[in-house]
């Protein structure tokens, strides 16, 4: 749980209370639901008033801050946070001493709780895994040496050849979403976080695995994060139904552009060859494409009947794949949203596309990872042999390497050009299966 | 499976839990279907407001109170690529973390950190949410102590416990898995552990579910208020027996027994749904002979009246109006009824008429049970409800809520109905029914054909083309079915008394118990033994002394409303209301579409009259007094609570006024035959309250009258006032 | 019995030649009876019956028949309007009462009758032989002050409205006693409902709807003990002004005969059926099939302690009988059918099912009709042809019409089977039927779709053409045919072509009016369809006219229309239409003009009986006497002498129409001028 100082330096905001106000507060008093009119996603927000008689705080002012009165009271109905058990009695005095201090804040006022909570240092990752959770991202080096992997609080680097475990990046979010390898090979980013607490978009040194910048917090996970072909800018795609363009300032990353047109989470984003227009996937079933220059959404297609996994770009500029939960692979016009062809049905739920060279390489919950022709959607190749899910899939063209990971663990390689299998892996460090048949 | 041991340290303060688990094979020791479902289930995280519903809530769904094992494994471990369980750190596990409140959680903290609960499911994580495919049902669950149990004062507590028995011979406590839910809180409560607290005297019921299974447990509290002493008539029949047994158990005396006047109103209003004429009650109020009130009661079941009356009341079971089963067909289903009441046909024949009517419906009328059906599903529903005293609707789409009867009882049932055709027929509305060789009803989530079943029996393996409407019917009015008798015994005795044994009279289920079972037994086995005879059962009734016992209730009894310790006195019906006004008045109201002679007791269906504008005023006083539309099959569509309208048309509503205001209304004809005052003030009383005026009463009417210049407006007055007294507008 | 009334037809048109009756042109609207009463005639007592209705032939030219399925003699007892003195200008009859006796034997039950007049023949209504007598009762709608009856008899009266009817007994112990509604039986919109109550209003017996008797309730009582008791009659929603006739007395309750169809002219013996089963009452009778078969006759069955006769409808045909053979449940048993045959037999208990045999070759047509409802058995047939492996080949039954025929042609030959069983499964000693199953039977049949010819005769002036507007069902036969109308005088000719092609569904056959037949004449037309093909031998074969649905708009209300009540379309001559032509002419107000009248045609002479002018004169209508002459002959025309009112305005017209009574070839008539003619009025 988020560590309390008790020290008599005057109480952050954003370091002390913005953490409780995220998850205490901000699900029934957020974005999506303010109830009593009162939110508090924002510092501005928060010391405003809802429906209630006072602001949720007047500096230097106990008995007209209605969310002091909120926390002390020992009425039921009145209390907050509603239905549950009061806050303790330390996190109310912080509040108390916040607003005897006359409720100071030196950051954004109207910047979000999750980008203003200075970034957490995330625990140690086991040391020995002790069950087999999936792994949701996959990417090569740029030489094909090493192969990325989510892991727990970590990315782990293996050995694709033998599956040797080379190294391990710590100080990641729970669980890694997506990595992507900047075109030069020397940053990766991980969209990361942990389920219904927070979300981040870090940028590593992918030598080193030292932390560049961390970028795109939430208050949920953020699912990808992808460079552009020229490497300057990196787009987000996170729960908060909003999809983020940074743009690298020497070793600094701004926020660009925010694009907040889908209603539900975005899963996957995707940059046109020439970097002027991104194409995003999301859980309200749609698929858009935004232009960079005019920060305007040119299209939305609502042909998918499920939660939309993986976009790209086809190479001619005006159409783009897309994947679905709904088991099918879309091509469609960008200038009208219309559907030109189901490309092909999977046996189950399709996710991510990686679109690298010539090929789309796309995964399904049937167990089968497809590489279609990027011109023409023909498929070109069946990489089989998972036996669960496969969640994320990586190629290295250098030694026409395939990778995927599975829900269960596992990591298998093949040869891209017969779809060989090289060999597989459980890509969990230290974990021993109690069957022996395991390998 | 090895069945997991812990240890109940049993003290009313903490009760702490510990368990361990036997680890030895290897084999996972939480069983997902047995515990973590029924946790989930008890601790309110499946109901139907919350992630139960068909949408779930925040994109999360269970199946409603976890009836689909397979389809929460999947949501739980699997969707949303498995967000909401951390193997690694279980206790940071979504599912655990928004029940805590450690994430806000809309629906409230669900679980107390390291609860038992939270520690059950945190262990099913931790051994990475096995869910192996689980044939081994449960198929008993039996609560301690036992059916029932009498609590007297002042030990009003009372820890149940619960065992659950499964198909692999296995079994275990389940307490800590079990709903526990009580039928009326006033009387006693119930906390998540079982444990029951008493608050006042009377009965309930605690359903305790775990799973598919059901159980009910009745606790009587029975307190002894000072200066109680029991005192009761003789007994008359084994109705005063049991009903002054329970009585005397929760030490509620029954009030004395009623005069003749009385008895006469009531007998007459109950039978024929008729006020005795004023002629009627003087001759029987003069009358000397010790058995003149059996003789009343053989000669009113031996009346056309009866007949007509009690034809009535299963009309407005049946769904008899004109709506539903067409312009004739109204007037031959109201006769044939009438014909079946007064032939004293016996109940099983009648059930048996209705339920396997076949052929044309202008030969048999009978055939418009049928008809008014509109499919297999509805058949069956309004079957449930009038023969087996069951709202069985509820089960359609999900296990009930409140009783044994799940999805596939309700399937099995109605594959009884499933075959029934129907055809029009020419002119005349005639429809011809009959039943199909072939034709299966197909569970809506399993998609198999469900065979045809029964609860006592099971699953009917019949030959392809039998008749299915036979068997249910066979079954049905066999005298060991366990619904069958009782539940017309019980409609019958809420007929005569107010209220049913069991109430609502078809609403039979275990956590609505009967208030007065042995009362119910003996009814149903005399009811039987009689051959079905519903004479003779009312005859039985109406002689008891809990029948003739008084309207007043007494010092003791006051707060009594289901054991019988005096009549509830109840507003006339609607019907009752019109007939009792046009008697006294002397003006009738006359209906349309019927003879003027026919009363509207008598009436074949509420909806005769064409839907046109300007009759609307004349039939609004029936409904207003709560005459049923008789669109469903429920007892509850005639509506007994007072309102506003009601007191408006009885002030100065069109219907009365005119009656009383008529040039020819039976007072101004006595007045304009010269009789003498005092005779006319007598026969209104008569006439209205069935007895004599006492001297305070005939002294302020002819004060009155004497004193009033126009003797007919006068007249007028004095009977709107005894017209507008309780003791005319109740059956008391 | 029926010979008697075929020599009366005979005599009847020779007694047409004899004097010649005044027709009046279709002009003036076809003849129709609106009402009779009473609707019964007694059996060995001669009835007065007093018919109302319209243009019921000219009263006191004494020319009157009953054309009726039970043969009997009339005689006109009195007519409105009064027959004129001079015998000149009769008017036509709108009520005569006429005194009907009955042959001895004839049989009791529901039967039809016509009126042949002068002016036409009017459309059936039914009517009711009966063996009790009628009397005359005044019914009352309290129980206390009805009116004490003395069984066994018969009362005709019309249901109350929003009331019932009440009548006393009195019964001794022991007694039976039947009790009968007869109304919608009789074609009758009415539905009653008859309930026999004890002296406190309880009900002893009660009925409603019956099999045999479709909506007419009928119930039989046996007192414990001497008693009074009610009879209650309603209509069943107490709807007023509805026939009704009820029986009283102690009479069998028939549901129906078995065998329900008997074969035309054999001598047949029958069985009564009551709910229960067979009875112990039987007849035997040799039925002729008095109008052609198939048609519908009356059984009566009375027994020895009864006081008059239950009756059941009984339907007479061609082909032969053939009564079941139990068992004949299964295939094995079933029994071979050779030729087109009636089926009769009965489902004993609940899922019984009867099983015949037929060896059929390739291209042969089956049509099976089944009779039950409509003659009183309570079964409901579910029909299914099936082949020797058990498949269905064609099934009927299940559909919306009471008695659904199976058409099937075999696509190949072999044997097949039909499976007759109950829809709905029920089965008792009384559950008959009869289903009359015609092997290659004609390859066609008519339907006369008598819409056009509403009272259900077609008429027309000698020389003119009549149509009859046909639809033909073929029955897997393509190749054309001929057809050719024909009645007791033999073959008539046919307008147009009478080649009835495949394609031909419904057509209109015209029919020529011999001119030799004298307006008045009347014959009962029959269809011959004829077939030669070279190859093929050539068939000719007289058609069965369907007129189930020309009925069912004369009797609507009816459940069970009568199938057949006559297989023969009358034919009525009427007189030839005159027509006649005024001139032009102008006068002054106050002038006499004379009009010259001509006739039209030529060849035939007329003369004036009683002109009729009517003028519509500007600006309004006067009436003036006019006086007319006869035609004369060489002038060719005859003379309307009119004046002109003095103060009509001058510069005005006034129009004269007339209508005038005249005499043609010594028949009478009357004709309208079919053109005005306009008086200019000039100047003083």
């Amino acid at each position: 749980m988020l560590g309390v100082q008790v020290d008599a330096a005057p109480v952050s905001f954003s370091k002390d209370l913005a953490p409780i106000l995220l998850t205490k507060c901000q699900s029934c008093h957020g974005p999506k639901k303010a109830k009593g009119k009162y939110r508090v996603d924002t510092f501005a927000r928060t010391i405003s008033k809802g429906s209630g008689d006072h602001p949720g705080f007047t500096p230097g002012n106990l008995d007209e801050s209605e969310v002091y009165y909120r926390l002390t009271t020992d009425d039921k109905d009145e209390r907050m946070p509603s239905k549950g058990d009061p806050l303790s009695g330390e996190q109310i005095a912080l509040f108390k001493r916040w607003i005897e201090e006359g409720s100071t804040f030196d950051g954004e006022p109207d910047a979000s709780l999750a980008s203003i909570i200075p970034p957490p240092v995330h625990p140690k990752s086991p040391v020995k895994y002790s069950s087999r959770i999936s792994i949701q991202a996959l990417a090569f080096s740029s030489d094909g040496g090493e192969l990325f992997a989510g892991g727990y609080h970590e990315i782990t680097v293996w050995n694709p050849e033998d599956g040797k475990l080379l190294r391990r990046i710590g100080n990641i979010g729970q669980r890694a979403y997506a990595i992507d390898l900047s075109p030069d090979g020397r940053l990766l980013a991980v969209a990361c976080g942990a389920p219904g607490l927070y979300g981040e978009v870090r940028i590593l040194d992918a030598a080193t695995g030292a932390l560049v910048d961390v970028l795109a917090r939430t208050p949920d996970v953020a699912l990808d994060a992808r460079f552009a072909p020229d490497g300057l800018r990196l787009a987000t795609a996170s729960t908060d139904g909003r999809v983020r363009v940074f743009e690298k300032h020497n070793q600094e990353w701004e926020i660009l552009k925010t694009f907040a047109n889908h209603s539900d989470w975005v899963n996957a984003v995707a940059w046109s060859s020439d970097g002027k227009r991104l194409a995003s996937g999301s859980r309200d079933k749609t698929a858009k494409v935004f232009d960079l220059e005019s920060g305007k959404r040119i299209v939305t297609f609502s042909g998918h009947s499920g939660s939309v996994n993986g976009v790209a770009f086809h190479p001619d500029g005006n159409q783009v794949y897309s994947t679905s939960e709904d088991k099918l692979l879309a091509l469609w016009k960008i200038e009208d949203g219309k559907k030109s062809r189901d490309i092909h049905r999977f046996g189950a739920g399709a996710h991510k596309i990686i679109s690298q060279g010539e090929s789309l390489f796309i995964t399904s919950n049937d167990r089968i990872a497809y590489e279609y022709s990027l011109k023409d959607g023909s498929q070109k190749h069946q990489f089989t042999g998972h036996d669960d899910w496969i969640l994320s899939i990586a190629f290295d063209s250098l030694k026409k390497l395939v990778a995927s990971s599975s829900f269960n663990g596992r990591i298998h390689v093949w040869n891209q050009p017969d779809a060989k299998a090289i060999h597989s892996f459980v890509a969990l460090p230290g974990y021993e299966s109690e069957k022996p048949t395991e390998n | 499976m090895v069945g997991q041991i812990y240890m109940k340290i049993r003290c009313p303060v903490l009760s702490l839990v510990v368990f361990g688990h036997m680890i030895c094979d290897g084999k996972s020791h939480v069983s997902f279907n047995h515990e973590v479902l029924p946790i989930l289930s008890k601790q309110g995280c499946s109901q139907g407001s919350c992630h139960g519903s068909p949408h779930g809530k925040g994109h999360f769904r269970l199946s409603l109170r976890a009836f689909d094992p397979s389809l929460d494994s999947h949501t739980i471990f699997r969707e949303e690529l498995g967000r909401r369980i951390n193997l690694i750190e279980p206790s940071k596990s979504l599912l655990l973390l928004k029940p805590t409140m450690a994430i806000a959680h809309e629906g409230g903290e669900r679980l107390k950190p390291d609860g038992y609960a939270y520690n059950l499911i945190r262990e099913w994580i931790r051994e990475g949410c096995p869910t192996p495919v689980e044939d081994n049902q449960c198929v008993e669950l039996e609560i301690t102590p036992g059916e029932s149990k009498l609590l007297k004062w002042p030990e009003f507590s009372l820890q149940l416990g619960a065992r659950a028995t499964f198909s692999d011979g296995s079994s275990r406590d389940v307490t800590r898995l079990a709903v526990f839910t009580t039928s009326d809180e006033n009387i006693a409560v119930v906390d998540g552990s079982g444990k029951v607290t008493g608050n006042s005297r009377g009965q309930v019921a605690i359903l305790v579910r775990y799973l598919e299974q059901v159980q009910s447990i009745r606790i009587t509290f029975s307190r002894k208020p000072e200066g109680f002493t029991w005192k009761a008539p003789p007994a008359v029949n084994y109705i005063d027996d049991k009903v002054y047994a329970k009585l005397r158990l929760l030490h509620y005396p029954p009030s004395p027994l009623i005069a003749d006047a009385a008895f006469l109103r009531r007998i007459h209003l109950d039978l024929t749904g008729l006020l005795p004429q004023a002629e009627v009650a003087r001759t029987f109020l003069s009358d000397e002979t010790p058995a003149k009130r059996s003789q009343l009661i053989e000669s009113l079941l031996d009346s056309p009246d009866y007949a007509k009356y009690w034809a009535r009341k299963w009309g407005d079971l049946l769904r008899l109006s004109r709506k539903q089963v067409g312009e004739s067909a109204v007037y031959k289903f109201a006769d044939w009824l009438e014909r079946s009441i007064s032939a004293n046909q016996p109940y099983d024949d009648f059930a048996r008429d209705l339920l396997t009517a076949k052929g044309s419906s202008l030969l048999n009328p009978e055939a418009n049970f049928i008809r008014t059906t509109i499919n297999a599903e509805d058949a069956m529903e309004s079957t449930a409800q009038l023969f087996l005293g069951s709202r069985i609707q509820c089960a359609k789409c999900h296990n009930h809520p409140f009783e044994r009867w799940t999805q596939d009882n309700y399937y099995g049932l109605t594959a009884f109905f499933a075959r029934i055709k129907t055809k029009k027929l020419g002119n005349g509305g005639e429809t011809f029914i009959w039943d199909a060789k072939k034709g299966e009803v197909r569970h809506p989530v399993a998609g198999r054909h469900v065979a045809p079943w029964v609860p006592d029996t099971g699953a009917f393996v019949l030959p392809p083309d039998k008749d299915r409407r036979q068997v249910f019917a066979e079954w049905l009015t066999k005298p060991s079915n366990p619904f069958f008798a009782r539940v017309e015994v019980n409609r019958i005795w809420a007929a005569l008394m107010g209220i049913g044994i069991v109430e609502p009279v078809d609403d039979f289920r275990d956590t609505n118990p009967p208030s007065n079972e042995p009362l119910l037994e003996e009814l149903s086995r005399d009811f039987i033994r009689s051959g079905f005879d519903r004479r003779h059962l009312i005859r039985t009734i109406v002689s008891s002394n809990v029948y003739q016992t008084s309207g007043e209730s007494n010092e003791f009894n006051r707060d009594d409303t289901r054991f019988f310790s005096f009549r509830e006195p109840r507003r006339l019906e609607a019907e009752q209301l019109v007939d009792a006004l046009g008697q006294v008045t002397g003006k009738p109201m006359n209906f349309y579409g019927v003879p003027v002679t026919v009363k509207a007791v008598h009436l074949p269906a509420p909806d005769l009259a064409q839907r046109n504008r300007s009759m609307i005023g004349d039939t609004e006083f029936l409904k207003v007094f709560g005459q049923p539309e008789r669109q469903t099959v429920c007892s509850c569509e005639r509506a007994g609570d007072a309102g506003l309208g009601q007191a408006l048309q009885l002030f100065n509503g069109k219907l009365f006024h005119g009656m009383l205001t008529a040039g020819d209304s039976l007072f101004r004809k006595s007045l304009l035959a010269k009789k003498p005052l005092p005779e006319i003030v007598e026969h209104l009383h008569l006439s209205a309250l069935s007895r004599f005026p006492n001297e305070k009463e005939k002294a302020i009417a002819l004060a009155y009258l004497e004193k009033a210049t126009d003797k007919g407006k006068a007249l007028e007055d004095l009977c709107w006032a005894i017209l507008n007294r309780n003791e005319f507008l109740f059956n008391h | 019995m029926c010979a008697f009334l075929y020599s009366k037809v005979e005599n009847l048109r020779v007694h047409f030649g004899l004097f010649m009756i005044v027709i009046l042109p279709p002009l003036v609207g076809a003849q129709q009876i609106s009402s009779v009463s009473p609707r019964t005639v007694i059996v060995g007592e001669p009835v007065e019956l007093e018919f109302t209705g319209k243009n019921l032939g000219f009263s006191g030219d004494g020319d009157l028949v009953i054309l009726a399925s039970f043969p009997c003699r009339q005689e006109i007892i009195s007519e409105e309007p009064k027959p004129p003195a001079d015998g000149l200008g009769a008017q036509p009859r709108n009520k005569v009462r006429l005194k009907v006796s009955l042959k001895e034997d004839v049989q009791v039950g529901v039967g039809w009758l016509r009126l042949v007049t002068s002016m036409g023949i009017t459309p059936p209504i039914l009517f009711l032989v009966d063996d009790l007598p009628t009397r005359k009762v005044e019914p009352t709608t309290r129980r206390h002050d009805s009116v004490l009856l003395d069984p066994p008899l018969g009362i005709e009266s019309k249901t109350p409205n929003l009331d019932v009817h009440y009548y006393k007994l009195k019964a001794r112990s022991g007694q039976r006693i039947a009790i009968e509604v007869i109304g919608s039986r009789l074609g009758e919109d009415v539905d009653a409902v008859l309930k026999l109550l004890d002296a406190s209003g309880r009900i002893l017996a009660a009925s409603d709807d019956e099999p045999g008797s479709g909506k007419d309730p009928r119930l039989a009582h046996v007192f414990s003990k001497d008693e009074t008791a009610y009879i209650e009659v309603r209509e069943v929603r107490y709807q007023g002004g509805k026939f009704y006739r009820l029986r009283v007395g102690n009479f069998p309750l028939p549901m129906a005969a078995f065998p329900m169809v008997a074969q035309a002219g054999i001598e047949t013996s029958f069985v009564s059926v009551d709910s229960s089963g067979e009875t112990s009452l039987s007849r035997s009778t040799r039925a002729s099939g008095l109008y052609g078969t198939p048609s519908r006759h009356s059984l009566g069955f009375r027994g020895s302690e009864h006081n008059a006769s239950g009756f059941v409808p009984l339907r007479l045909v061609e082909e032969p009988q053939f009564i079941e053979k139990e068992p004949n449940n299964q295939f094995s048993e079933a029994h071979l059918i050779e030729s087109s045959v009636t089926l009769n037999g009965r489902l004993q208990m609940p899922d019984d099912v009867d099983i015949y045999a037929f060896d059929l070759k390739k291209g042969q047509y089956l049509h099976f009709r089944p009779f039950c409802r409509s003659l009183g058995s309570p079964s409901f047939l579910l029909l299914s042809l099936q082949d020797e492996k058990g498949r269905i080949l064609a099934s009927a039954g299940e559909g919306n019409s009471v008695e659904e025929p199976l058409r099937h042609v075999a696509p190949a030959d072999g044997r097949v089977f039909l499976r007759v069983s109950e829809l709905a499964g029920r089965g008792t000693p009384a559950y008959y039927y009869s289903i009359s199953a015609h092997i290659q039977a004609t390859p066609l049949s008519f339907h006369w779709d008598a819409g056009k010819a509403p009272h259900l005769t077609v008429s027309g002036q000698p020389g003119s053409t009549v149509t009859l507007k046909l639809k033909t069902l073929r029955k897997s036969f393509n190749e054309t045919i001929g057809l050719t109308p024909f009645g007791d005088r033999g073959d008539y000719e046919v307008f147009g072509s009478s080649d009835i092609g495949k394609e031909k569904g419904n057509f209109d056959f015209e029919i020529h009016v011999p001119e030799a037949m004298k307006p008045g004449e009347w014959d009962l037309l029959r269809l011959r369809a004829s077939y030669s093909k070279e190859g093929d031998t050539p068939q000719e074969w007289t058609d069965v006219l369907d007129f189930t649905s020309a009925f069912q708009n004369v009797l609507p209300n009816i459940l069970f229309p009568p199938v057949e009540l006559i297989n023969r379309i009358p034919l009525f001559v009427m007189p030839r239409k005159i027509e006649v032509f005024l001139d032009p002419i102008s006068g002054k107000p106050g002038d006499v003009v004379e009009i010259k009248v001509f006739l039209k045609k030529k060849d035939k002479s007329f003369r004036f009986l009683k002109p009729k002018t009517s003028w519509h004169g500007f600006p309004q209508e006067w009436k003036v006497p006019v006086k007319a002459q006869d035609l004369d002959e060489e002038k060719g025309f005859s003379i309307l002498k009119l004046n002109i009112p003095k103060n009509a305005i001058p510069g005005g017209e006034i129009v004269v129409s007339a209508s005038v009574l005249g005499e043609l070839e010594n028949a009478r008539y009357m004709r309208v001028f079919s053109n005005k003619v306009t008086i200019e009025l000039a100047g003083k």
